[in-house]
C-alpha cells in the first residue's frame, strides 16, 4: 500500500489537497457556531454569510460594490503597471536617472499606503480619479523595482551581442532590455496585483460610499457582521481570482519562461 | 610598425594597455601589447585565465576602449563595435527569449533585409551547423553544443570579415568539443574569415591555429609567437604528427615556466 505521505506530487493532487483543507476549515467554522463557542454575530457561521451573500446579490448591492471596486483597481492596475514598466527601463538603463530618483522613490515607496490617502483626497477630490490614482500607487512601486532589476541586471553579453550584430540605441531596448527584463516585469506585476488590493482597501476606507472594502468597514459600522463577512469573503476571492488568472496567462503568453513561472504556482 | 606594414593586416595593436579600475584598486590587464592579425588568418591567442586574452578580444571587438594606444580594424582606428566583426561567447551567447530561427535571423533583420532574404539566410546556415529541424526550438531547449552551433550560426549570418571566439567550446564535454572544432574547420575552409579565437587549451590551439600567441598574465603580455605549419585538413590523426607533440611541449614548458 503507498503511503499517503509517499504519493508524487502532482497538478490535481495539489489542488485537491487544497480543496479539502478548505472545506474542513468551512466545517469546522460551521460547528463552532453550532456549538455557540462564541457568539453567532461576532462570528457569523458560513451559512448565515451564504444567507446574507444571496440577499446581497438580490438586491443588486453585491454586483454594485464588485463592479466598482473592480473599475477602480482595473484602471489603477493599467496606468501603475504601465508607468512602472517605463519608469524602470529608464532608471534600470541609465544610472544617473537611477541615482537621482533613488530617493525620493525610496521615501514614497516606504510611506504606508492608509497614511497618503488624504493627501490624494485633497489633490484630486473623493471620486474616481482619487483612488484609481491610490491604486496606481500601489501597483507602481513593485513593477518600477523589478523592471529596474531586470534591466539593470542584464548581462553586458547581450548588449555587446546585439551591438555587434547592427542594433543601436532605441533597438537595443525593444531587443534586449526589455525581453531580458520581462521576467522580473512578470513577477513585478505579480507582486502589485497584490499591492493594489491594499491600496484599494485604503482607498475605499475613507471618501468611498460603494466598493467591496466600503462594505465590510459599513456593515461593521451597522453591526452586520454576516454582510461584513460577504465582504471580506469577496474581497480575498477577487484577489485570489486576479492572481490565478495572471499566473495562468503568464505561463500561456511566455513560454520561454514556462519553468521559472511553474516555482511561483 | 609603419603605415605599409599595417595596410595588410586586418587587425592591428598598436602598443594597447588597458587598465580597469581607479587608483588604488586598479589592475593593468594588458600591459603595451602590439600585435597585428592577416586577413583570413587563424589566430589563437592561449594562456592561463586572467592573462588579459579575453581583453584582447573585446578591445578588437569594440566593447572596451585602450586606456593607451589605439586598435585598428582594416587600418581604421574603432571606437565602439561594429557589424564586421562577429562574436561568439562561451556563455549567455544566445537570446534566450528568440527561437533559434530568430536568434540566426538577428543581424538581418537588424540590416532590415526583406522577410525572404532573411528566410533563405535562416535555411542555409541551419543547414549549414546541421540544425535543420531545431529552428522552432528555444535555446534553452538545446543541448550546449547546439547551442554554440546556433551561436555560430548567427555570427556567420551576419557575414562579418573578422570573427572573434572567447572560449567558445571551453564549456562543452571533449567529445562536443572535438566535433565543434572541425565543424568550424571545415565552415571555415568555404567561408574564409579572419578568426581571433581565445583559448587555455593547448590542444584546441594547435588544431585550429594557423599563429599562436602565448600570454603571460598579470599584467597581460605576449610572451612567445608559433607558427603551426600543419597541413589542412587536420583531423583527429594529426594529434600523433611528431610536430604536432613538438609544439605541444614547446609550449607546455612556455606555459610552465611563465
Amino acid at each position: 500500500m503507498r503511503r499517503f505521505w509517499h504519493l508524487s506530487r502532482t497538478r490535481s493532487r495539489t489542488s485537491a489537497l487544497g480543496a479539502v483543507a478548505v472545506s474542513l476549515v468551512l466545517l469546522l467554522w460551521q460547528l463552532v457556531s453550532y456549538w455557540h463557542v462564541y457568539d453567532n454575530h461576532l462570528l457569523p457561521p458560513p451559512s448565515y454569510i451564504v444567507k446574507a451573500f444571496v440577499q446581497m446579490a438580490q438586491s443588486g448591492e453585491w454586483f454594485v460594490d464588485v463592479r466598482d471596486s473592480l473599475i477602480r483597481y482595473g484602471l489603477g492596475l493599467l496606468l501603475g503597471c504601465f508607468t512602472g514598466v517605463a519608469v524602470g527601463l529608464v532608471t534600470g538603463g541609465i544610472w544617473p536617472v537611477r541615482a537621482a530618483l533613488a530617493p525620493m522613490l525610496d521615501f514614497s515607496r516606504s510611506t504606508p499606503m492608509i497614511a497618503l490617502v488624504p493627501l490624494f483626497i485633497v489633490f484630486f477630490g473623493i471620486g474616481l480619479e482619487e483612488k484609481v490614482y491610490l491604486v496606481a500607487w500601489g501597483v507602481f512601486f513593485p513593477v518600477w523595482l523589478n523592471t529596474q532589476a531586470g534591466v539593470s541586471s542584464t548581462e553586458r553579453e547581450y548588449l555587446w551581442a546585439a551591438r555587434s550584430l547592427g542594433s543601436s540605441g532605441w533597438q537595443l531596448y525593444g531587443e534586449v532590455l526589455l525581453p531580458r527584463a520581462l521576467p522580473y516585469i512578470i513577477v513585478g506585476v505579480r507582486v502589485g496585483i497584490t499591492t493594489g488590493f491594499f491600496a484599494l482597501g485604503a482607498a475605499e476606507v475613507a471618501g468611498a460610499f460603494s466598493g467591496v472594502v466600503f462594505r465590510s468597514y459599513y456593515s461593521h459600522q451597522m453591526f452586520r457582521t454576516d454582510k461584513m463577512m460577504v465582504a471580506i469573503l469577496t474581497v480575498g476571492f477577487l484577489g485570489f481570482l486576479c492572481d490565478r488568472l495572471y499566473a495562468i496567462t503568464m505561463t500561456r503568453l511566455v513560454p520561454w519562461w514556462k519553468e521559472n513561472l511553474d516555482d511561483l504556482d | 610598425m609603419t603605415l605599409t606594414e599595417r595596410s595588410a593586416h586586418k587587425i592591428v595593436f598598436e602598443s594597447v594597455t588597458m587598465v580597469y579600475g581607479l587608483g588604488e584598486l586598479a589592475v593593468k590587464a594588458l600591459d603595451d601589447c602590439s600585435l597585428s592579425v592577416g586577413a583570413n588568418e587563424f589566430l589563437c591567442l592561449l594562456g592561463p585565465s586572467g592573462c588579459g586574452k579575453s581583453t584582447i578580444l573585446h578591445l578588437a571587438a569594440g566593447f572596451l576602449t585602450p586606456s593607451t594606444g589605439a586598435v585598428f580594424i582594416n587600418k581604421r582606428r574603432i571606437y565602439g563595435p561594429g557589424t564586421d566583426r562577429g562574436i561568439v561567447f562561451q556563455k549567455h551567447n544566445l537570446f534566450p527569449w528568440k527561437r533559434v530561427e530568430g536568434n540566426i535571423a538577428f543581424g538581418s533583420r537588424m540590416q532590415a533585409l526583406p522577410e525572404k532574404e532573411r528566410r533563405s539566410k535562416v535555411n542555409e546556415y541551419l543547414d549549414l551547423m546541421e540544425l535543420s529541424g531545431f529552428e522552432r526550438h528555444y535555446p534553452s531547449q538545446l543541448s550546449q553544443g547546439m547551442q554554440q552551433r546556433v551561436s555560430l550560426a548567427r555570427a556567420y549570418a551576419n557575414e562579418p570579415e573578422i570573427l572573434l571566439m572567447d572560449e567558445p567550446f571551453a564549456s562543452l564535454d571533449a567529445q562536443t568539443a572535438m566535433r565543434m572544432r572541425e565543424l568550424l574547420l571545415r565552415i571555415w575552409s568555404e567561408r574564409r574569415k579572419t578568426i581571433v579565437f581565445v583559448t587555455h587549451d593547448i590542444d584546441e590551439a594547435i588544431h585550429l591555429a594557423d599563429r599562436v600567441l602565448l600570454m603571460t598574465s598579470r599584467p597581460g603580455r605576449i610572451k612567445k609567437e608559433f607558427l603551426i605549419e600543419l597541413s589542412r585538413p587536420r583531423s583527429w590523426e594529426f594529434y600523433s604528427d611528431s610536430r604536432y607533440t613538438e609544439l605541444r611541449s614547446a609550449m607546455r614548458s612556455a606555459l610552465l615556466n611563465e
